[in-house]
């Protein structure tokens, strides 16, 4: 097989996780390196990041090649078995250590595991195997059901981690997978919109309590007031989509009002970091300082001064984005974003190629995982998005993330390989 | 290849992750490109941090360089218990530090908070330092204390600073500009959680030290007239005491005390809590005030020593009201008005002066009118001007009542009379030293003017002996020196006239007569009954204070000891006399003169002319004495030729007098050093002949820069 093999392998998903990876030690070593005259008084203690994310790397680079050689055939026919075990995993995580402040990990050996993101895996190949089943389609409301429960338990087994940011990876693989299957377009609608409208009237109540008009809710209003005409064929559908949206306008409010006013403030720091600029607005304020102080061509490599004396929180792994926008400057931080692009493009283009139906549904699913990851990561990093905690793939630091981000790459070269079969 | 799967779902689904991505790339423009300096701005300013780096402020010593007033380093201790509680090492050595148990440390420190302070205010050795900046999670912060080491001297003088170190009183405050120095910075990294990392060659500027200033006090006086006040307070049940020392020619102030009976007084009777009595409280001087009066009246002549005046046997009644003596006096002359202190035989003297005159004469010495001392709030006294006058105001005011001074004012009159005339500045300081101790800037004894003759200041010179000798103030004699003075009772002025049973006494005094050294004023308020005359106990302890000052320093050098001061009856009568000038004369004619005078004289020759003779002329000797002449070497008397001597070279006052001895005269011409004479020397001229000296100006140097400046 090997010169076939070799051929169709996908080189363009290959090459950008290598340069990926590479650029991910690259900002680890410049963060465990101390300049000359801040050595006398200042100990980082932070190489040894550096050391132990290249032992991830070769375990890495080992899941890579065994993921990319075994036929996903056996994925398929496993799912169910790795499902499950990802569920065992994660209420074993919740038993053991139910006295820390959130329990992520499992030790094994001193290498410390998450199960959280070997679900990501297992839920993927799972929601493939089963909407891969010509007669399952998932506009069937059993379908449905059955999609929703198979993403519903492992995301609140993450949420009582507590793990918000985790948890909300499983909606996101669920609904992108769903619409590839074909998913009805309605009834996405009508799952996404209320969503929309309780963010929405949240943050109404605030711009009311400043004395303006929620300008932004009374358009989204009328959008779906239209959507609705277009759909006034099907009667059901309609009051449908306008009953649960204004049910979520009026029963929010009610809603909020009745939080005490500390977990207001924790979701509205939660929604907008900078609104707290003590607590999580911190991290984002001097994250974008990093960013901003880096410029167009950067403060040059192993010169940044943020990741210095403790500015920039989680330097090596959540904000690890932030510290190479600083060091290599804008260039820096558009060829990452363009090689996360390019690997997430040759994915999808895959995923429309490759003939089995499994591999097509893993494919789209393991894009939606990278991709959100790195829109969530990245727009954490500037201010966009909330302070989630979620590793930016391949560059940040950490065991699980590397290892599972590996093993997706591979399934995507694996399916890249064997394109062709059925 | 799909065929499954309609494809324009997941072109629909890339446009919108295209979407998203824009929106992000668009967001690292809006944060790298468009607002990069800003950024770059609050990188800088949250990591660099200026320190300032504070100046030490100067010290304040007294004349001889006894410190007053120190500045020494001191530090603040606190920890974060979170980091520090981690370390035992750390633990049990601070607690050592401070004296408590490790445990106790242990177990109290609130360990959510982000800093405790444990100590302020330690005084740490270098070793200390080092070993406490190298421990993490201690906070060392360093300060600097201000120490005053010579208790004596009143905090009032020396001031205080606060906790900015900026003085708020006294020499303090005076000197704020010279002593504080300029303080300089230090740019530093800080890491977030506020720790700063100084860095090897961090920008900054070292601060310029405070310049030390040297004060006119004397310490070694300072602590006897403190010990006398506060014996006198006690002693008189008075409720404040003040004594002034000052040198008479320079006006320097060498010690300051100012004692209170209760502290309570002391702040509640004064403007402000930080004043000096001394310098910003007024009140009346009584008797003492006469000096004023009496030299203006000798001055303008309107009275001499022998005029008499009539004293009304204690009690007159004059048409601007009755006035009264302690003593009932009947006929007095003008020395003895002033002696005994006659207040009617004094407004008799004054009546009918010219008043804007006497007003004039009295702003003359200063009253009305800040000394000028560099000490904030100086009081410039109560002198209302003629105008506002009543009838009664001209003879109050002659013997000290109706006007207000202050202590030093009335001091630097009496520094006046002793130095002969010469109305002084008063000076506090001497000078100043630079941070660096390059540089010494001395303050000038600033004369402002004179207020009367040196006749007129030899007459109440006398007049104050006569006060100690045989007058009010005989308790103030001193054993060993001739001192003089005036006493002064006068009664306190409430808002209802004046307090019964509440009086001022005060004397002020110099020593020795002759020369004087020191000028001395004491002050008691409110003493108890039998001494609230001056002459009863101000006379006392400036007795006390001249005496301590005799015995333990060497400012009063001992006079010769024809004068010693004892009560008159203890002295036998012996007439003196004024030795006359023999100088120049033929032994006849001296001889005669001498005998004449009642002096007999003894000679190592009778030929030639008197050039030396002791005692001297204008010296008082007994009646009988021997005066002894010295002859120059002239050969044949009168007629005898001289030879002349060189007197080239010679300063015109060595020429005349080597002449004189000669038996020759002298013509000068031009001023300097003798540059050429004539007759020229070696040559025998008849005596008594004149010698013509031609002199150059003694500054040659003036001229070669001129020529120099020609060519």
């Amino acid at each position: 097989m090997g010169d076939r093999f070799l051929h169709n392998l996908d080189w363009l998903i290959l090459l950008p996780v290598l340069l990926l990876i590479g650029f991910g030690l690259l900002t680890l070593y410049s963060i465990g390196h101390v300049p000359d005259d801040l050595g006398r008084t200042f100990q980082s203690g932070e190489s040894s990041f550096f050391h132990r994310q290249v032992i991830w790397f070769l375990i890495g680079i080992g899941v890579l090649i065994f993921a990319t050689i075994v036929p996903f055939r056996y994925y398929e026919s496993l799912a169910v078995l790795l499902y499950l075990a990802g569920v065992g995993l994660l209420i074993v995580v919740l038993v053991l250590e139910p006295s820390q402040k959130a329990s992520r990990w499992i030790v094994l050996g001193g290498f410390r595991f998450q199960p959280s993101e070997f679900m990501k895996v297992a839920v993927i190949f799972l929601l493939a195997r089963v909407l891969a089943e010509k007669r399952n389609d998932p506009n069937k409301l059993r379908v449905l059901a059955l999609s929703f429960l198979i993403v519903t338990i492992p995301f609140l087994l993450v949420v009582k981690q507590p793990d918000l940011g985790t948890s909300l990876v499983f909606p996101a693989l669920l609904f992108t997978i769903l619409y590839w299957r074909g998913l009805n377009e309605n009834i996405l609608v009508l799952f996404i919109t209320p969503l929309i409208s309780a963010f929405l009237t949240i943050y109404s109540e605030r711009t009311l309590g400043r004395g303006t008009y929620p300008y932004p809710l009374l358009i989204f209003l009328l959008v779906i007031l239209i959507l609705a005409y277009r759909r006034r064929r099907d009667i059901v559908q309609g009051v449908l989509l306008v009953g649960l949206n204004l049910g979520v306008m009026l029963i929010v409010p009610n809603l909020w009002n009745r939080l005490q006013l500390y977990q207001q403030k924790r979701i509205l720091a939660f929604l907008r970091p900078e609104s707290d600029i003590l607590g999580t607005g911190w991290q984002v304020y001097q994250s974008k300082v990093a960013i901003g102080s880096g410029g167009f061509i950067g403060k040059g490599y192993l010169h940044g001064t943020q990741k210095l004396l403790a500015f920039l929180p989680e330097k090596h792994s959540d904000f690890i984005y932030s510290v190479l926008s600083e060091e290599l400057g804008y260039i820096g931080a558009v060829v990452v974003l363009l090689l996360f692009a390019v690997m997430i493009v040759r994915g999808l283009y895959l995923a429309i190629n490759v003939k089995n139906r499994f591999a097509s549904i893993a494919a789209v699913g393991v894009c939606a995982y990278f991709a959100f990851h790195v829109i969530v990561n990245i727009g954490m990093t500037i201010g966009l998005a909330p302070v989630t905690g979620l590793p930016l793939p391949f560059l940040s630091h950490g065991g699980s993330s590397m290892v599972i981000s590996c093993f997706m790459a591979g399934t995507l070269l694996n399916f890249s390989a064997r394109f062709y079969e059925y | 290849m799909s065929g499954q799967f309609p494809q324009w779902r997941l072109r629909l689904l890339s446009v919108f992750a295209a979407l998203i991505v824009c929106i992000l790339l668009y967001r690292i423009v809006q944060i790298q490109i468009t607002r990069h300096d800003e950024y770059l701005q609050r990188a800088k300013d949250q990591w660099h941090e200026k320190i300032t780096w504070p100046a030490r402020r100067g010290s304040i010593f007294d004349r001889n360089g006894v410190p007053l007033a120190v500045t020494h380093r001191i530090y603040t201790l606190g920890v974060t218990p979170s980091h520090f509680l981690e370390n035992v090492e750390a633990v049990n050595y601070v607690a050592d530090l401070l004296g408590h148990s490790p445990r106790r440390l242990r177990t109290t420190l609130p360990k959510d908070r982000v800093y405790v302070p444990l100590s302020r205010d330690l005084h740490l050795t270098e070793d200390q330092v080092h070993q406490l900046s190298s421990l993490h999670g201690v906070r060392l912060d360093s300060n600097h204390d201000r120490l005053y080491p010579f208790g004596s001297v009143p905090q009032r003088l020396i001031g205080s600073i606060n906790h900015s170190g900026s003085g708020v009183a006294g020499v303090e405050l005076a000197f704020q500009s010279h002593l504080a120095g300029a303080n300089g910075w230090l740019l530093a990294n800080k890491d977030a959680r506020d720790s700063t990392f100084h860095l090897a060659n961090a920008p900054g500027r070292r601060p310029r030290n405070g310049g030390d200033v040297y004060l006119t006090i004397d310490s070694g006086v300072q602590s006897i007239v403190d010990f006398e006040i506060q014996q006198a307070v006690e002693r008189y049940g008075a409720r404040r005491g003040v004594a002034v020392i000052l040198d008479p020619f320079t006006g320097d102030i060498l010690a300051l005390s100012e004692r209170y009976a209760d502290a309570g007084a002391s702040v509640s009777n004064l403007p402000d809590a930080t004043a000096l009595y001394s310098v910003s409280c007024i009140y009346e001087p009584g008797s003492t005030f006469k000096l004023v009066t009496h030299s203006y009246l000798l001055e303008h002549g309107i009275a001499t020593p022998y005029s008499v005046y009539y004293g009304e046997k204690g009690k007159a009644a004059f048409d601007f009201g009755t006035f009264r003596d302690d003593h009932p006096h009947e006929w007095l002359n003008f020395k003895e008005s002033f002696v005994h202190s006659s207040n009617i035989c004094t407004i008799k003297a004054v009546c009918g002066s010219d008043t804007y005159d006497f007003y004039r004469y009295i702003m003359h010495f200063g009253f009305g009118g800040r000394t000028g001392i560099s000490l904030p709030a100086e009081s410039g006294g109560t002198l209302r001007p003629p105008k506002e006058w009543s009838a009664r105001s001209l003879p109050s005011i002659s013997i000290g009542h109706e006007i207000g001074v202050t202590v030093l004012q009335m001091a630097m009159a009496y520094c006046a009379l002793a130095n002969g005339g010469e109305l002084l500045s008063p000076r506090i300081a001497i000078g100043f030293h630079d941070g660096k101790g390059c540089t010494r800037t001395e303050l000038p004894v600033v004369r402002v003017r004179r207020v009367f003759s040196e006749k007129t200041a030899a007459m109440l010179k006398e007049f104050c002996r006569e006060v100690v000798v045989k007058g009010t103030g005989e308790k103030a004699a001193v054993d060993g020196i001739p001192v003089a003075g005036k006493t002064g009772t006068s009664q306190k002025a409430g808002s209802n006239g004046y307090e019964p049973g509440k009086y001022i006494a005060s004397f002020i005094g110099f020593a020795p007569v002759a020369k004087p050294r020191v000028v001395c004023l004491v002050l008691l308020d409110e003493p108890t009954y039998p001494y609230y005359w001056g002459g009863e106990s101000a006379a006392v302890v400036f007795s006390h204070i001249i005496e301590g000052i005799n015995l333990s320093t060497d400012l009063i050098i001992g006079e010769p000891t024809w004068e010693v001061a004892v009560p008159e009856e203890r002295v036998e009568r012996v007439e003196r006399v004024t030795v006359p000038s023999l100088l120049r004369l033929p032994y006849e004619d001296a001889e005669a003169l001498a005998s004449r005078n009642g002096f007999t004289v003894e000679s190592n020759s009778t030929r030639g002319f008197v050039y030396s003779q002791t005692p001297g002329p204008g010296t008082l000797s007994e009646r009988g004495r021997t005066i002894r002449l010295l002859f120059g070497p002239s050969r044949a008397g009168a007629q005898a030729k001289v030879r002349v001597p060189d007197l080239v070279g010679l300063s015109i006052r060595e020429a005349r007098r080597m002449l004189l001895s000669c038996g020759l005269k002298s013509r000068v011409k031009g001023y300097g050093i003798v540059a050429r004479q004539r007759p020229r020397a070696g040559l025998y001229v008849q005596s008594a002949s004149a010698v013509m000296l031609v002199c150059n100006s003694p500054c040659p140097v003036v001229q070669r820069t001129k020529l120099a400046h020609r060519r």
